[in-house]
């Protein structure tokens, strides 16, 4: 059994093989994220209550949250696609690096955005030098210098061993912006999600919030696939980038 | 006068609630204005190699 499952993942790293499962996979996600997101923004912004202290304000959750989430989420999938490069040299965990960083470097700058919009109503200020958004902040320039990284170097392979080793690197600043809010004394507020703890927020409030969370999830995924098929394509071809 | 002042907080009220409407819908906006242009990106990148594969493979024919 376990030597048919390591041979089937054997078989996924193939192009041929991976370049099928993308093409097949690519119309669920897709329908399954813009399920997802029209679930989410149609219940945050008119069906869940308005919240006692922030008003209409804390509808940011609901952008905020999942983009921050993912920024996150994604960059640990670079961080593990670079292991699995660096170690076992298979082609499709670069590809599937390369491919994640453009839309990780969204979602950080989507939830940095978002969080200066919500700060401007609630703490009176678009920006703090809190540890909380500093360190979200150089996540977004890890994902630029990334970008920046693979882009500069011509040679396919000398650009995905730089690139690993830079994302490895940058991996000490996840867990920096996730337990930040623990370790320093932050305006920014704790988890709203803990991992093992009831949820602080209502049913009503909460689900949009896993519908918008999961609905990121599930467009990340599908650019991820869109961005995979060109990849392998152009491998495939032999045509430059 | 008290009338006045009612109005007065009303309208105060109206005018935060509109403005964290108005934060609200910048933050929308640009979020998915930020994934569509991703999207977009992708997808057309992905035509772009379907057309030079396609020239690719009629120079080799």
């Amino acid at each position: 059994m376990l030597k048919y499952k390591i041979s089937y993942f054997y078989r996924l790293a193939s192009p041929k093989v991976s370049y099928g499962l993308v093409d097949r996979l690519l119309p669920w996600i897709g329908s399954m994220a813009g399920i997802l997101l029209l679930y989410g923004v149609i219940g945050g912004l008119f069906f869940a209550p308005m919240d006692y202290q922030q008003g209409d304000g804390f509808r940011m959750i609901y952008i905020h949250v999942p983009a921050a989430f993912l920024s996150l989420a994604i960059y640990s999938v670079i961080f593990i696609s670079s292991v699995i490069y660096l170690i076992w040299h298979i082609k499709l965990a670069d590809f599937c690096a390369n491919s994640s960083a453009g839309i990780g470097a969204t979602y950080t700058l989507i939830a940095l955005i978002s969080g200066a919009l919500w700060g401007k109503p609630m703490w009176g200020t678009w920006w703090i030098w809190d540890a909380r958004l500093t360190s979200e902040l150089i996540l977004l320039f890890l994902y630029c210098g990334y970008l920046g990284l693979r882009s500069a170097i011509r040679d396919r392979e000398r650009s995905a061993k730089a690139g690993a080793i830079l994302a490895i690197a940058g991996m000490i600043d996840v867990p920096i912006v996730h337990f930040s809010v623990e370790w320093w004394a932050t305006l920014h507020q704790g988890a709203t999600l803990a991992k093992w703890a009831r949820p602080s927020i209502d049913n009503d409030m909460l689900y949009p919030l896993l519908g918008m969370i999961a609905g990121f999830g599930f467009f990340y995924l599908t650019v991820l696939c869109v961005r995979l098929r060109t990849d392998l394509l152009k491998r495939e071809w032999q045509l430059k980038s | 006068m008290c009338a006045i002042k009612n109005g007065f907080i009303k309208t105060g009220v109206a005018i935060k609630i509109m403005t964290h409407m108005g934060y609200v819908i910048i933050c929308y906006s640009m979020a998915f204005l930020l994934l569509a242009f991703n999207l977009i990106l992708s997808w057309s990148e992905w035509q772009k190699t379907l057309k030079r594969i396609e020239i690719k493979k009629s120079k080799s024919e």
